[in-house]
């Protein structure tokens, strides 16, 4: 069943067409909200803000685009307000780089040398990711890490194809730079 | 014939993330394509980087979800919600009143028909695209716009409009009126109408009858050629034949095609009324001296920081072409929104040929103005920030 079909099962109050369609679209929200915060657990409670939204606002949906842009944008905008709402300017500005949050590059250092290069190569990006401005970031994570269309990314987060255009070029070289220093 | 490999499809390629189709026919490319062979192995090697990312933590088990929407659906909630109608009871007959009146309000709107046009209906030719976003100008609601993919592209508006897109995004918004992105070059043909056909951007309205123009927005700077007919930039009217260039917040200039910008005698201005603009002294110099091929040098440091309000008479623009110095009013001070003294021009001028106080700013007091003068045989100087009394 394709996500629109299931979106109109949830629309009509379908409880375990939610739950499938959370199983398919939960990790995509989940890793996107992941790159945006960088924080775990703040990850994990907006995903289940999000999905929360997702279920109230059913009733009220149209089958006018794509279900996963719709709940890209409702992401994107949850994650906006609410790190403004919290006055967490920090995930706005840049995600942590935690060793607990780079969970597999810090096994993968754990089982072996080789792994290291690798490790030290996760922390180096995350940590140049973290260092990109919000806009920036939020049209790397859809454009190169989502692997989303530059209409689809433009549509999400409300801007202009050129200006996706122009800021994934800008984030590239911001990256470029940061991993060369 | 397979579509040319983009930097995308490299980018894709190297992320693993096309589909198998489209990974031969890239691959192919590469193989064939020296500078596309290296052009890969540079972003594939950038994108090394992006592999080695911490994998993002799965998401939270849906029975967490799934309580908070029990909990949404609590029975202790609805009691909650129960002594809130009691506290609201005692409002009812003013609720009903108001439901009443928003009823009425709503039927009323209902009724009236919309105040804006419907998107027009739109044919793309191949390499142009569409999508649905909120315009850069005009109404802010989302609604579809276009993009060419790669190159020039072909779109029709209406039944009037033929139109050519470069690099720039075009949203229809009406049959009679499109906005531009704030950069990027679109072609226009116009079929001759009742209602003027209006290109929205950010330096204002470009509005024509029936015409073909090439409008050419950058960050900072507005250009519109005309092919056939007539065209009016805010005020300015510009004949076939010649361009306008506006620069954000400088003086717009037209001048006559092809050719090079400011170039002069072929500088010809059909201006409807004054142009006015703000310009800071150097700016002003560097523009007479690109209109007059006069070197005009800033008499001190302090002048440049001085910022001066040009005004154009329409009357004189035509003479722009022959005169050593501007037919222009220039009124300086301190602040922009507090212009001080003037400076009247005039040509041939030696000196400063006259200082005086416009009003309303006449009123006594101690005034500063940067004056533009001509010694004999000389170029034109910008002086230093002057200090005039009016007693």
């Amino acid at each position: 069943m394709d996500g629109r079909a299931l979106m109109a099962r949830v629309r009509d109050g379908d409880r375990q067409a939610f739950e499938a369609l959370y199983s398919r679209y939960g990790s995509p929200v989940m890793r996107f909200l992941f790159r945006l915060c960088g924080e775990r657990a703040l990850a994990e409670d907006l995903t289940q803000d999000v999905f929360l939204k997702v279920w109230r606002a059913a009733p009220g949906w149209k089958p006018l685009g794509r279900v996963s842009t719709w709940l890209f944008q409702i992401a994107k905008h949850h994650w906006w307000n609410e790190a403004a709402k919290r006055g967490r300017r920090a995930h706005l500005e840049g995600p942590p780089v935690s060793p607990d949050d780079a969970t597999a590059a810090d096994a993968a250092s754990e089982r072996a040398p080789e792994h290291l290069a690798r490790a030290e190569a996760a922390q180096a990006v995350a940590a140049a990711v973290a260092a990109l401005s919000p806009k920036l970031r939020l049209v790397f994570v859809l454009l190169r890490l989502e692997g989303l269309s530059l209409v689809e990314t433009a549509e999400i987060a409300g801007i202009p194809v050129g200006t996706v255009k122009s800021r994934a070029a800008a984030a590239e070289a911001a990256l470029r730079k940061h991993l060369r220093q | 014939m397979n579509d040319p490999v983009t930097r995308d499809d490299l980018v894709a390629r190297a992320l693993n993330a096309l589909p198998e189709d489209d990974r031969a026919r890239v691959d192919a490319a590469i193989e064939a394509d020296e500078a596309l062979r290296l052009e890969f192995e540079a972003v594939a090697g950038h994108l090394l980087h992006y592999d080695a990312l911490p994998d993002a933590p799965p998401p939270p088990p849906f029975e967490r979800i799934a309580k908070r929407m029990d909990a949404d659906a609590d029975p202790d909630l609805r009691v909650l919600r129960l002594g809130e109608e009691k506290r609201l009871s005692l409002w009812i007959p003013a609720g009903a009143a108001a439901a009443v009146a928003a009823a009425f309000v709503l039927l009323w709107l209902w009724m009236k028909p919309p105040d804006r046009t419907p998107q027009p209906d739109f044919t793309v030719g191949d390499g142009m695209s569409y999508g649905r976003s909120r315009p850069a100008f005009g109404e802010g609601e989302v609604t579809y716009f276009l993009f060419a993919d790669d190159g020039p592209a072909e779109a029709h508006i209406g039944d009037r409009v033929r139109v050519v897109l470069e690099d720039a995004q075009l949203w229809p918004l009406a049959e009679n009126r499109v906005a531009l992105d704030h950069r990027g070059r679109a072609w226009f043909e116009v079929k001759p109408g009742e209602k003027p056909f209006v290109v929205e951007t950010l330096f204002g309205k470009v509005t024509v009858l029936g015409t073909s123009f090439e409008v050419d927005l950058r960050e900072e700077d507005l250009r519109v050629t005309v092919e056939e007919g007539r065209v009016r930039v805010q005020e300015v009217v510009v004949p076939a034949g010649h361009a306008y260039s506006q620069r954000a917040g400088r003086m717009p200039f037209v001048a006559s095609t092809p050719g090079s910008w400011f170039r002069l005698p072929s500088l010809a201005v059909d201006v409807r009324g004054p142009v006015p603009t703000v310009n800071k002294p150097l700016e002003l110099a560097l523009t007479l001296r690109n209109a007059t091929h006069l070197d005009m040098p800033l008499e001190g440091p302090g002048s440049a920081r001085t910022p001066v309000w040009l005004r154009f008479e329409s009357a004189k623009g035509e003479l722009l072409g022959e005169l050593p110095v501007l037919p222009a009013n220039v009124i300086t001070g301190a602040e922009l929104l507090d212009p001080r003294g003037s400076v009247v021009l005039a040509p041939g001028s030696s000196k400063v040929l006259a200082v005086r106080i416009l009003p309303p700013f006449a009123s006594p007091g101690a005034y500063r103005c940067t004056a533009l003068y001509r010694p004999e045989g000389q170029a034109p100087v910008l002086s230093s920030p002057l200090q005039i009394e009016v007693r």
